[in-house]
């Protein structure tokens, strides 16, 4: 039985190096598609043990979690959550020093690894539903309160030179003007996704994830695609330019601002990181970008691994949802199974980055990174249409406008997580009915 | 001179290079415009009907309808939420909802009682190892059509006097009428039953029952001086006689018409005098049916008479196939059951196989 779970966190994990390395591509909308293979063996009367397919999901999403950050430093093309690893990342890459810098957030993603494993685990089970108890009454305004610090730390990218005026106000306020306008038009999208998906109902379970492909995935794959920037010469380096210290600062920031992702509801790993940032807002750049690293693994792993949690019973993020259909953890066992799966697959994908980074940087010499965009964008593609349908693409479509509106504007794009925040803080604080009643939704 | 300007130009000079800005703006119309078409798509969509029995792990988070009948009274959490359970025939659902719909399902009288038909719609939740449940988004989303009381003058135990109504009675189910004379509703947030007392030819009697009842009589009392016929079980509470009442079609206003014919003898009416303000009422009609026409659930008959036509529906769960057996178009039958309203339309639905007969056959 060990050697079948761990064979399966291997197997998931070496399928995540894949799947990291093409940019746009969420390990979520791959779960999703695994779940309905598992289905359909469900529906021929076979099925696949929880100890197989567990840790094979666990291996994905831990793998991808970390290794997605080759993507987002070497080509610019971030999930979410790892949008503000994209500016210190393409530094470093312009300046020759992706593989350093992709290194230095691989080493957050592991000692985010470490902090689930040896820190959260142990103490999870007691304190966590405790700390659930407490905080449940509060999440509604917490939420608000993120929803505020989101809007409110967007800043005005124009409008600094010239002469006073409604030119100059307007200028200064386009920025702020059109994250504002991306924050309320995904909240629309998500009341209807909310309250009328136009899914099919039999692949509901799917029915957000043609929206977040197109908020995030589509435009950076066109983005790339047409944009032509030439990397400079890459360098490969033995050490990194960091020690204890900064490891340990970055974990903290990383490890609060992931956690607290992972814990609150609809809060994702884009808004753990911004949290992150701010409590790293600091002049060391490598301290900012490790902590990006580990926010990233401690929210998307992190989250998994409560569905876990004896007694939380709590399930947060889209690997847990999917995961509670076809599976609900019942006995220490089952978390041991996932802690155990955790510090496997964060192992085996540390020591992968490194090997896959230098590959990385290889193939883009041999193809370029716009062709791998173009074909990353038709998997995409072709991917939310096989789950759901014409009606799929179409919302996609729609979210893709929406989310070309901060690329095209400079504003922030986690402002597009108003699909989720805002009907769901507005569901909280009891006020989502007569919104979307309002709405002609009800 | 701005950066754009010492950039080379590729291919002839156009007049008026168009701006960037321009584009920007037109990706804002087209999100805009993608948007509002989506919404209209979504609202123009009716919420699909579906069977439990055909709900499947991939259905989670799918926002649906579930039509069919409570199997498990209402229950409002003192946290707020609040929980029934229906059936539809292929198997059993949990619908839950949060404290906006408990509340506003209180406040309307509508919590569903065990035996009412629900057609209600909510996001499904669907979990390995764990129950379907069906999540309430709104309370305006769920129709709600009262099971009727089987008229009193048809139960099983026969009508007694007020004054009969004796301890030694006690723990015996019994059925009174008689004339209202006070009402008393309990505090807020007291546990108090609410008291009508009823009296016939000089002796009194207390008719106690609970919120669940209060509810289900769709939170409205009776007026002190109306007729009322009450079911229950009789208990003797600190010295007192009185008579419990658990189920909310045990009580009802009454007239001293229906309390003198019985079901065969009610008068009959013209379908063109039955009013929607009579919603609740038990109305004999006697007429033709014509063509009838299925529908999820049951079957609805088209029943005339000289004045006009009236919908009768009979639901499978009520009127089973093989009972009605004997209608077909041009048969002339006498229907007698309570007048619903749905969608606007007056429906006279039979709550049993006793809710009509057969008169003459084509």
């Amino acid at each position: 039985m060990i050697l079948t779970a761990a064979a399966s966190v291997l197997a998931g994990t070496v399928l995540s190096c894949f799947l990291a390395i093409l940019p746009g591509l969420h390990i979520y909308n791959v779960m999703g598609l695994a779940a309905l293979f598992l289905y359909s063996l469900h529906g021929g009367g076979l099925a696949a043990m929880p100890e197989v397919f567990i840790p094979f999901m666990i291996g994905l999403v831990t793998g991808w979690s970390i290794l997605n950050t080759i993507p987002s430093v070497l080509l610019g093309a971030p999930d979410e959550s790892a949008i503000f690893t994209v500016l210190p990342g393409q530094k470093y890459l312009m300046t020759g020093r992706g593989y350093e810098g992709t290194m230095m957030i691989g080493a957050g993603s592991l000692i985010g690894v470490f902090m689930l494993v040896f820190i959260i685990g142990p103490f999870a089970p007691k304190y966590l539903p405790v700390v659930r108890t407490v905080l449940n009454p509060h999440m509604h305004w917490i939420l608000w309160v993120i929803i505020t610090f989101i809007l409110m730390t967007e800043w005005p990218k124009g409008g600094n030179r010239g002469p006073a005026g409604w030119r100059k106000f307007f200028d200064a306020w386009s920025t702020l003007s059109a994250g504002l306008l991306t924050f309320f038009l995904s909240g629309l999208l998500g009341f209807i996704l909310l309250y009328r998906a136009p899914v099919d109902i039999n692949n509901a379970f799917q029915n957000i994830m043609p929206a977040f492909v197109g908020l995030f995935a589509v435009p950076w794959c066109l983005l790339n695609a047409v944009s032509g920037t030439k990397v400079p010469r890459q360098y490969l380096c033995d050490s990194l330019n960091i020690n204890g210290d900064l490891l340990l600062r970055s974990g903290i920031a990383g490890g609060i601002g992931g956690g607290f992702a992972a814990f609150f509801p609809v809060v994702t790993g884009g808004v753990g990181g911004l949290l992150a940032g701010h409590a790293t807002a600091q002049r060391d750049e490598r301290v900012f970008m490790m902590s990006q690293g580990v926010s990233k693994v401690v929210y998307y792993t992190g989250a998994l691994m409560l569905f876990f949690v004896p007694g939380l019973f709590l399930t947060r993020g889209g690997g847990a949802w999917i995961i509670k259909g076809l599976y609900t953890p019942h006995t220490w066992g089952d978390y041991y199974l996932a802690l155990g799966s955790i510090a496997l697959s964060g192992a085996v994908s540390f020591l992968l980055m490194s090997p896959l980074t230098k590959w990385t940087l290889k193939l883009m010499k041999i193809v370029d990174y716009r062709l791998i965009s173009v074909l990353a964008l038709g998997i995409i593609i072709a991917l939310v249409f096989s789950i759901t349908g014409w009606v799929g693409l179409f919302i996609m479509t729609v979210a893709t406008g929406i989310g070309l509106i901060p690329v095209l504007f400079g504003s922030r794009r986690l402002n597009c997580l108003g699909v989720l925040l805002l009907p769901i803080a507005c569901n909280m604080s009891g006020i989502g009915e007569p919104i979307a009643a309002f709405l002609g939704l009800i | 001179m701005s950066p754009t300007e010492k950039a080379p130009v590729y291919g002839p000079q156009v007049k008026r290079p168009l701006r960037v800005r321009v584009l920007q703006y037109a990706s804002l119309v087209l999100a805009i415009a993608g948007l509002v078409l989506l919404y209209l798509f979504s609202v123009n969509r009716d919420i699909p009907l579906v069977k439990v029995g055909d709900i499947t792990p991939t259905m989670n988070f799918a926002y649906v309808r579930i039509a069919g009948e409570v199997t498990r009274d209402a229950y409002v959490f003192k946290s707020g939420g609040i929980v029934f359970n229906m059936k539809d025939g292929s198997g059993e659902i949990a619908v839950m909802g949060g404290r906006a719909q408990a509340d506003a399902l209180e406040a309307a009288g509508k919590l569903p009682c065990r035996g009412d038909q629900v057609d209600v719609a909510g996001s499904l939740s669907v979990s390995a190892d764990q129950e379907v449940k069906l999540r309430m988004q709104s309370a305006e989303q769920l129709r709600l059509t009262r099971k009727r009381a089987t008229p009193y003058y048809a139960a099983t135990e026969s009508r007694i006097a007020l004054s009969d109504v004796t301890a030694d009675r006690k723990g015996d189910q019994v059925t009174v009428v008689g004339t209202l004379k006070t009402v008393d509703v309990p505090g807020p947030g007291s546990k108090a039953p609410y008291v009508l007392t009823l009296a016939e030819d000089g002796a009194t009697l207390a008719v106690i029952f609970w919120d669940d009842v209060f509810q289900g009589l769709d939170k409205k009392l009776p007026m002190p001086g109306k007729l009322i016929s009450a079911r229950g079980k009789v208990d003797v509470y600190k010295d007192a006689i009185q008579l419990k009442v658990w189920d909310a079609r045990d009580l009802r206003v009454v007239t001293e018409q229906e309390i003198k014919a019985p079901v065969s003898e009610l008068p009959l009416s013209r379908i063109a005098d039955i009013k929607a303000q009579q919603q609740g009422e038990v109305f004999t009609v006697s007429g033709t049916l014509g063509e009838p026409r299925s529908v999820r659930g049951g079957v609805i008959y088209p029943l005339m008479d000289d004045s006009g036509e009236i919908a009768v529906v009979f639901w499978d769960k009520q009127v089973s196939g093989e009972e009605r057996d004997t209608l077909e178009s041009g048969v002339r039958v006498r229907v007698t059951a309570p007048l619903v309203i749905y969608k606007g339309t007056l429906e006279l639905v039979p709550v049993d196989v006793g809710g009509f007969k057969v008169e003459v056959t084509p």
